[in-house]
């Protein structure tokens, strides 16, 4: 069957557990975008605005961080969330907060980095306008903000797309458990080691299409601005 | 120090790191003058004065405000404001703009309104309020910031070639403002232009500057015209 | 796009995001999640879906399965991150409970490995006399030969034919995959190849194929599944009620009963004990 119709079929078939993990994935997006919003645009203010040493140095380790392999970040968390790690009476593996730490990890450098450099690209005439103009510490942070809002909400959805798309986190902290911590990915992954490669690339085209949503809603955000 | 200057600058001495930017030993602005920075394109006039506004630091060397370390000094920051020769529009509208500076001083709401809308008057911006800032013309622009200075009510006033880049109508109207805040008095003005009529009509003096250095200062051909004992200096 | 069209989209990205928030089942027990640590042969063919319901829907637990390799799904049970572990590796899960990783073992349910290879049997082990002569034949041809390489209960039961054999497989003949039971038999059936198979995941994946059953019915290829909780003494945080009831369950009449009456394609997959 064409996977184009496959998918179409899908989303049309009113398949509870096709929504249920759809709805998953964007859950658990949601929640790691959201946690890596308040340290993602400190740290990226922090490079951004102060001056200290080994500063560039920072900004290179986090601009590479973003290359991260998933696998990687679901290893280390692993063994810090494993029963016979650190963490391990949290009891977060194979659960959503073990895939949202993860994927919080994976969205932090990216928030960082495009918050770093969105703010980089700042005018330098905007800070000595502000300071001139009388603004204070806070008042010049709060203006920093307003005035770079699309480029943040840009690294935000940068951010959500990424983790949308990925699967080695959701894979090996979330164990792809039905009905609990399957994922779009982690079903395409499945079905595709279960030889249903029509059901996993029309979940694949589904997926595209979300995330082609949300890359349409980054590039309105930057056109915006530009 | 003459007892009437209100910024004065000693052995001053800025550098991008070994280029030397700019060196004046002695300058003082006296309060309530309008000088003028005459000089060709990086003759150093615009790192005067933003070093005046306290926007960048100098290498060495002192300027003072009101006998103060001009460095940090809270008073020099209330009362003084600098106007960029391009201007940067803030993110929002006109009115956010020229309101910025007002809501920063926690000024009342009501009096934000209606000093913003009178200086929005005062240039000609009075149907701009609304306006996306980043969307207006050059001219528009130079005034939008004009007006963001002035609503301020600054007695000390820096202005990098306020009419640069402006349309004919846009420049007079910033010419006529600025000559009638000079004529009202009571306000110090450091302004620097390529419009060398509209410098000398302007300015009670003017300093001339190449290179980085400041070669004299001239009494200009101002209104009121300066009295005996601001005649031209010239450092040693 | 505008400006409200912008926050708009985010609104409502927010929204879908949040309204996929919602849906907790409710439970009965205290401790009502039991994760279950298992291999893909039984996940993936299909049998935990039909029968863990059954289970929930009588105790009220929540079954998270988590589909491994019998290696892996041991490892998770010994760091206390799998409450259950259903595998089969007989000897390895008599290992894991000798070391004090796992109490409680019992045997569930069996089923039996199958050789899979091309139609044409270019190694000629339809004729063999035991899967240890099947073994022989395919490294004496040189066949390609897909190796699981993950260390899942059927790659162990594959090195157990070889050692029996007398043969260190490898050379370019031997590919090892390290790929879960359905992707090594999709490879052998592209390479072709011959693979070591469970008959569970064969039902399930065999309509993709072109390979067919080339040996069986050896008792050496016999394939036994049994369950062990994980030891409470060593991981207190376990939810060992949970395992308990599992274990009970899926091991009294009625359990064995639902396993018996599992088919796919109108085959039963696996058999219980008399």
């Amino acid at each position: 069957m064409n996977p184009f119709l496959g998918a179409l079929e899908l989303i049309l078939s009113g398949d509870r557990e096709i929504f249920l993990i759809a709805g998953t994935t964007l859950r658990f997006s949601f929640w790691s975008t959201a946690f890596s919003t308040l340290p993602g645009l400190a740290l990226g203010i922090l490079l951004a605005n102060h001056r200290f040493p080994g500063r560039r140095a920072a900004a290179a380790v986090v601009s590479s961080l973003t290359a991260l392999p998933t696998v990687v970040i679901g290893l280390a968390v692993y063994s810090l969330i494993s029963r016979s790690g650190p963490l391990g009476r949290l009891g977060w593996l194979f659960a959503p907060p073990g895939v949202v730490l993860g994927q919080t990890l994976l969205a932090l450098p990216i928030v960082v980095s495009l918050v770093y450099t969105g703010l980089s690209k700042l005018d330098a005439r905007f800070t000595e306008t502000l300071v001139t103009l009388g603004a204070g510490r806070l008042r010049r942070l709060a203006s920093t903000l307003f005035e770079a809002k699309y480029v943040l909400a840009s690294a935000l959805l940068n951010a959500f797309g990424r983790v949308t798309g990925e699967v080695g986190v959701s894979m090996m902290l979330g164990g792809n458990i039905r009905w609990y911590t399957r994922t779009m990915t982690t079903t395409i992954a499945l079905d595709t080691s279960k030889g249903e490669f029509e059901r996993a690339l029309s979940l694949g085209i589904l997926l595209l299409t979300i995330s082609l949503a949300i890359n349409a809603l980054v590039h309105a955000a930057v056109k915006h601005e530009e | 120090m003459r007892s009437d200057a209100i910024l004065s600058i000693r052995n001053l001495l800025f550098s991008y790191g070994t280029r030397e930017v700019l060196s004046i030993p002695e300058l003082d602005v006296r309060a309530g003058e309008t000088l003028a920075l005459v000089g060709p394109n990086g003759s150093g006039k615009t790192t005067l004065l933003k070093l005046l506004n306290d926007l960048i630091r100098p290498s060495s060397g002192s300027i003072r405000f009101e006998g103060r370390p001009a460095a940090g000094d809270p008073g020099l920051r209330a009362r003084s404001v600098y106007v960029h020769q391009s201007p940067f529009p803030l993110a929002g509208t006109v009115y956010r703009n020229v309101a910025y500076g007002l809501r920063v001083r926690r000024v009342p709401e009501p009096e934000i309104r209606r000093r913003t809308e009178g200086a929005l008057e005062l240039l000609g911006l009075s149907g701009f309020a609304r306006r996306d800032a980043k969307r207006l013309s050059g001219g528009e622009t130079q005034r939008v910031a004009l007006a963001r200075a002035l609503v301020l009510e600054p007695e000390v006033l820096f202005l990098d070639e306020p009419t640069a880049q402006t349309d004919r109508a846009s420049g007079d109207r910033i010419r006529t403002v600025l000559a009638d805040i000079a004529a009202r008095g009571g306000t110090t003005i450091v302004f620097s232009s390529h419009d060398g009529a509209f410098a000398e009509a302007l300015a009670d003096r003017a300093a001339f500057l190449e290179e980085g250095r400041l070669l004299r200062i001239e009494a200009g051909r101002a209104r009121r015209p300066a009295p005996k004992s601001h005649a031209p200096e010239f450092p040693a | 796009m505008n400006r409200k069209a912008l926050v708009l989209a985010l609104a409502a990205l927010c929204a879908a995001s949040a309204f996929a928030m919602g849906g907790k089942e409710a439970a009965a027990p205290a401790n009502p999640r039991i994760k279950l640590a298992t291999t893909t042969s039984t996940e993936n063919s299909g049998l935990l879906g039909y029968l863990l319901p059954l289970f929930e829907a009588k105790t009220g637990y929540k079954v998270d399965v988590v589909a491994v390799g019998t290696g892996a799904a041991l490892k998770l049970g010994e760091n206390g991150d799998a409450d259950v572990v259903l595998v089969h590796a007989r000897a390895q899960e008599d290992a894991f409970v000798a070391a004090g990783h796992g109490v409680d073992r019992r045997d569930v349910m069996y089923n039996d490995f199958i050789i899979l290879g091309p139609a044409s049997d270019p190694a000629g082990i339809g004729a063999a006399k035991s899967a240890v002569d099947a073994f022989t034949r395919i490294a004496g041809a040189g066949a390609t030969f897909v190796s699981r390489g993950d260390k899942s209960g059927t790659h162990v039961k594959e090195l157990d034919i070889w050692k029996a054999a007398g043969i260190s497989p490898a050379g370019a003949w031997y590919k090892e995959a390290g790929q879960g039971m359905e992707q090594v038999i999709l490879m052998a059936d592209g390479m072709p190849g011959y693979t070591l198979a469970d008959r569970g995941t064969w039902l399930a994946v065999k309509d993709k194929t072109t390979l067919k059953i080339c040996f069986e019915g050896d008792k050496g290829l016999f394939n036994p599944y049994g369950i062990i909780a994980v030891n409470p003494a060593k991981w207190p945080a376990a939810n060992t009620e949970g395992a308990k009831a599992l274990i009970e369950w899926i091991t009294s009449k009625e359990g064995l009963k639902a396993i018996e009456s599992f088919k796919l394609n109108g085959e039963q997959l696996f058999f219980t004990y008399k």
